[in-house]
């Protein structure tokens, strides 16, 4: 396809545009999910909002395409999930509470959309995204929400840096570290429900924690880490993309092997650069 | 000495109750803006209780803290823990952690960057981590840790700093060192108040020392310290320690 008729067809032009509002998203929010630990709190979400989204599609009655209220009602969801995963954890060990919570939450929601399936078609969409089928509402929706992260990150900046190396620490410090732990959970539920669209509830936890990993393994300073972070994210959704339209793939799948593969390749460089800076002496001297 | 008569913190009374369980009972003593207090007490007796309270990190039952004075004004605290709670794998600098230290929101552009980086630098150099600024906090020793932890308290320029057991696991003249430089901090008016299982040590160091064993059993200065009272907050002989200072021999 030539570059001129790529832009003649607006449905191309909107997934370009979702597909790197989301990849400026999850790259600045990942870093921050990786360095205090949320990777599986994040994918616990990234499950349970298929529970909410379910849930606003059998109430409000409507096809397979999501409304404003259908998001509203799925963000409310997941954030009683969120509640529920931080109220659980008082007992247990929260990476239990967190497996508690979305397994039945995912499951209330694969209940009601088998209650609600003839009337909506493809839910494989649900699952793995549908990119291309992005609305104007949706686009909105990721440029709000990126809009609002950039902001948080940068009035926080100081913040965040004191809460992700130690939470008691940084509260002795007067960082109000439960409040930046439930900004983040919320912006992670509205993240992981409008990517559903993009990339589908069950890759869109790849999306935020890769990126942050790529950025830990290659940075030690927190801006270098988040610069990265979103530099891989952005490389993994254009690429994905491409290579969705190059090989006739599901662009989702699509976006997660490329970030998957910026993973590896920043893995292969942090160890040799380890093995660089840490070789040892020979055992036996050379002459 | 090199104390103030200006009175960094009042604690009258001070109760804390956990689980149900009596931690803290009765708690009262004063501490001098410039002092070097030594906390001591046997493992449960509530010191590192104590101080997370001092922060406001747990709540009292009862009584009170008052920190500094009206002549004084309000303190700026910095926070030495015991140890935190990263992974082996967090990947961030120690010059980035020690410039985290600084107080503030917004992240710094300009020359107020690199005056947080000059002095990050120059805290690192004065707690000896000037060639390990770019390594891995994860990758320093154990002793590193907690020297890069004071340097990290400094950047906030406290005037009370409290450390929890910041020489535990590190060797004789690591600590030596690190409490000689509390001396220096608390030499140049920085109120320090040092938790250590280390007698001779904090003896030989501290201007005061409180012993806690849920209430206070004892505070006054440091050559006063004698074995009955070491006997009195452990509630055993301690045989092993040989405190550095002359024990009162009319009060075995």
């Amino acid at each position: 396809m030539m570059a001129t008729s790529f832009f003649d067809y607006g449905f191309l032009v909107r997934a370009l545009i979702a597909g790197a509002w989301l990849a400026v998203l999850c790259g600045v929010l990942s870093p921050f999910i990786v360095l205090r630990r949320m990777a599986f709190a994040a994918d616990g979400l990234a499950h349970a909002s298929l529970g909410g989204l379910a849930l606003g599609l059998f109430v409000l009655r409507s096809g397979p395409t999501p409304t404003a209220a259908t998001y509203v009602i799925s963000f409310l969801f997941t954030c009683l999930v969120a509640l529920a995963i931080g109220y659980f954890a008082r007992r247990v060990q929260s990476d239990t509470a967190v497996g508690a919570c979305y397994v039945a939450a995912f499951a209330f929601g694969v209940t009601l959309l088998a209650a609600r399936q003839r009337g909506l078609g493809h839910l494989e969409n649900l699952f793995f995204g549908s990119i291309l089928a992005v609305q104007p509402l949706e686009l909105w929706l990721l440029a709000g929400l990126t809009v609002v992260a950039l902001a948080a990150c940068f009035v926080g900046w100081r913040w965040l840096g004191a809460w992700t190396f130690d939470e008691e620490l940084a509260r002795a410090e007067g960082v109000p570290v439960v409040a930046l732990r439930y900004g983040l959970m919320l912006l992670v539920a509205a993240t992981v429900i409008v990517a559903t669209r993009v990339v589908g509830v069950l890759l869109v936890a790849a999306l935020l924690v890769l990126p942050g990993a790529v950025g830990c393994l290659s940075a030690r300073r927190l801006q270098g880490i988040v610069l990265i972070s979103t530099l891989a994210s952005l490389v993994s959704a254009l690429s994905g993309m491409a290579a969705s339209n190059a090989a006739n793939v599901p662009p989702g799948p699509a976006i997660v092997l490329c970030a998957f593969g910026c993973f590896l390749a920043a893995f292969t460089a942090s160890r040799w650069r380890d093995r660089r800076a840490f070789r040892p002496p020979p055992l036996i001297p050379t002459a | 000495m090199h104390a103030t008569d200006c009175t960094a913190l009042t604690v009258t009374g001070l109760t804390l109750d956990l689980d149900g369980r009596r931690i803290l009972s009765g708690v009262s003593f004063t501490v001098r803006a410039g002092e070097f207090l030594g906390l001591i007490g046997p493992n449960g007796g509530g010191k590192t209780t104590l101080l997370r309270t001092l922060l406001g990190l747990l709540p009292s039952t009862g009584g009170s803290i008052a920190w500094a004075d009206r002549d004084c004004g309000h303190p700026r605290l910095g926070y030495v823990p015991q140890r935190v709670g990263v992974d082996a794998h967090f990947p961030l600098a120690a010059a980035e952690l020690v410039q985290q230290g600084a107080d503030g929101l917004l992240p710094r552009f300009g020359a107020r960057r690199r005056e947080a980086q000059q002095r990050g630098d120059e805290l690192l150099a004065r707690v000896g981590l000037k060639r390990q600024a770019a390594t891995s906090f994860v990758h320093l020793s154990g002793g590193q840790q907690r020297r890069l932890l004071l340097a990290r308290a400094l950047m906030r320029r406290p005037d009370v700093l409290l450390l929890d057991e910041p020489t535990a696991g590190v060797d004789a003249e690591g600590q030596e060192q690190f409490c000689g430089l509390l001396r220096e901090l608390s030499r140049e008016g920085i109120t320090v108040i040092l938790v250590s299982h280390d007698l001779p040590l904090i003896t030989a160091h501290a201007d005061r020392i409180a012993c806690l064993n849920v209430t206070l059993h004892w505070h006054g200065h440091a050559r006063e310290l004698d074995a009955a009272t070491v006997r009195a907050a452990y509630q055993c002989e301690l045989q092993r320690y040989q405190l550095r200072q002359p024990i009162n021999p009319t009060n075995p």
